[in-house]
């Protein structure tokens, strides 16, 4: 993502639908200026006052922020669904086996 | 059929009760996940693939037992994450217990022995480990993607029984099981002494490494079949015979996707154990809120048209066993026949 606001309604949305799609930390530039980076694990956008819901990295407790607060969003977080860890531990066992083979 | 008489009865006259009250929608199963921590990384998890920081948070124990009084389902499932790396998962139990609640404590069984050595948990009939086994030997490590699981599977297994727990299977199947194989795993658990099995066909988590074997819908029916149609009367299986017959596409059901609600750290899970539409702040607003309709095979949702997962449709047949003369009849045509 760039550092534009994500000014247009409909890109907004899109963010934060693909920001809760995403196995990893986000972070939310807000309208005030505030920064806050963690894991968003929900978002209600037919709420009467949209929000999404974030674990911040250090804090214990969930945040919850309006729509209407966020600036943009950015992936900064390494995504932990992404990569092929069933195929890498089938070729690290093949490699294992191999002296059997 | 291997459920005690006394969850059986417990859970008739949950449902009586339901139908009487008119409820058409009701919780059968609650999936209470206290964290999302596991020790393994099986290929076929969508469950575990979040950073570090909400890894290692977890739900407190008032927080689960809000949940369990709130839904008020007679059983509760634990899964996770594994629930024996919950911290507090022995007094949770233990106030589960007290309340008379079902659980079933779904395990890969890796921790199993050292907790139960350690004091964690007493013998009831309340309280059974599920315990994750996906085959034989070769099938199960592969599945799990660690050699050496199923043994230590096997050595838990055996020692909760030692102890006088009641211990059951939980095996998901995908597109490589051969069904000969699956028979010989059936024998090997009867060997080892379960209460019973449970089985069900993986579902194509987005989130899970391994995408390419899961179960199509028709290949399910045949793959079921294969294993089923012939069973030996030495198999238990501790799941509605209905639900066996619907792997088998002997029954039409659809999804009952509020049949086994889903709690954990992030709130309800939307709408059901396996897809994460969103979470709502109460199990009274999930009910209430969550477009039902949207869900199950019947209603052209494309996530839903090849799930035929037990926490969508074990619930289905569990209601019609209970809600009607014809669905009682089969199961008891089933159980009394040995006939699947």
């Amino acid at each position: 993502m760039n550092d534009e606001p994500d000014r247009e309604p409909g890109a907004l949305l899109e963010a934060i639908e693909a920001a809760f799609d995403y196995r990893g930390d986000v972070t939310l530039e807000l309208t005030d200026g505030r920064r806050l980076v963690g894991y968003l694990f929900n978002r209600d956008p037919r709420s009467p006052e949209p929000f999404v819901q974030l674990f911040e990295r250090d804090t214990a407790g969930a945040l919850t922020i309006p729509y209407a607060a966020i600036r943009t969003v950015r992936f900064t977080g390494r995504d932990m669904a992404a990569g092929h860890s069933y195929e890498a531990w089938l070729r690290s066992r093949q490699a294992g086996r191999a002296p059997d083979a | 059929m291997s459920v005690p008489i006394s969850q059986m009865w417990t859970v008739a006259t949950y449902v009586l009760r339901q139908r009487l009250a008119g409820r058409r929608r009701y919780p059968l199963v609650l999936m209470l996940e206290p964290l999302f921590r596991c020790n393994l990384a099986c290929a076929g998890c969508g469950k575990i693939q979040y950073p570090g920081h909400v890894l290692r948070r977890h739900l407190t124990v008032e927080q689960c037992l809000a949940a369990v009084d709130e839904c008020g389902a007679p059983m509760v499932s634990i899964p996770g994450g594994e629930p024996l790396m919950y911290p507090d998962i022995g007094p949770l139990v233990s106030a589960l217990v007290q309340r008379r609640k079902y659980v079933y404590l779904c395990t890969n069984a890796i921790l199993l022995k050292e907790k139960l050595e350690a004091g964690l948990f007493a013998p009831s009939k309340y309280l059974t480990f599920s315990v994750h086994m996906d085959g034989l030997r070769e099938e199960h490590d592969e599945a799990v993607c660690r050699d050496g699981v199923f043994d230590q599977a096997v050595e838990g297994i055996r020692e909760a029984m030692r102890r006088g727990f009641r211990v059951t299977t939980n095996t998901t199947l995908f597109e490589t099981a051969e069904p000969m194989r699956v028979r010989q795993f059936f024998d090997a658990m009867m060997d080892l002494g379960v209460e019973g099995m449970m089985i069900s066909p993986g579902y194509s988590y987005a989130k899970a490494p391994d995408q390419e074997h899961f179960l199509r819908r028709q290949r399910a029916h045949q793959l079921f079949r294969a294993i089923l149609e012939s069973p030996k009367r030495r198999w238990r299986f501790n799941q509605s015979p209905l639900f066996l017959q619907f792997l088998m596409g002997e029954q039409d059901y659809d999804c009952t996707p509020w049949g086994n609600p889903t709690y954990n750290l992030f709130g309800w899970q939307r709408p059901c154990y396996l897809l994460q539409e969103g979470y709502a702040a109460s199990f009274r607003e999930l009910m209430e809120t969550t477009d039902w309709e949207n869900y199950g095979c019947k209603s052209g949702n494309e996530r839903c048209r090849d799930c035929m997962v037990h926490s969508g449709y074990e619930a289905t047949a569990v209601d019609r066993t209970f809600g009607s003369w014809r669905g009682f009849r089969d199961t008891v045509v089933a159980t009394v026949a040995s006939r699947l």
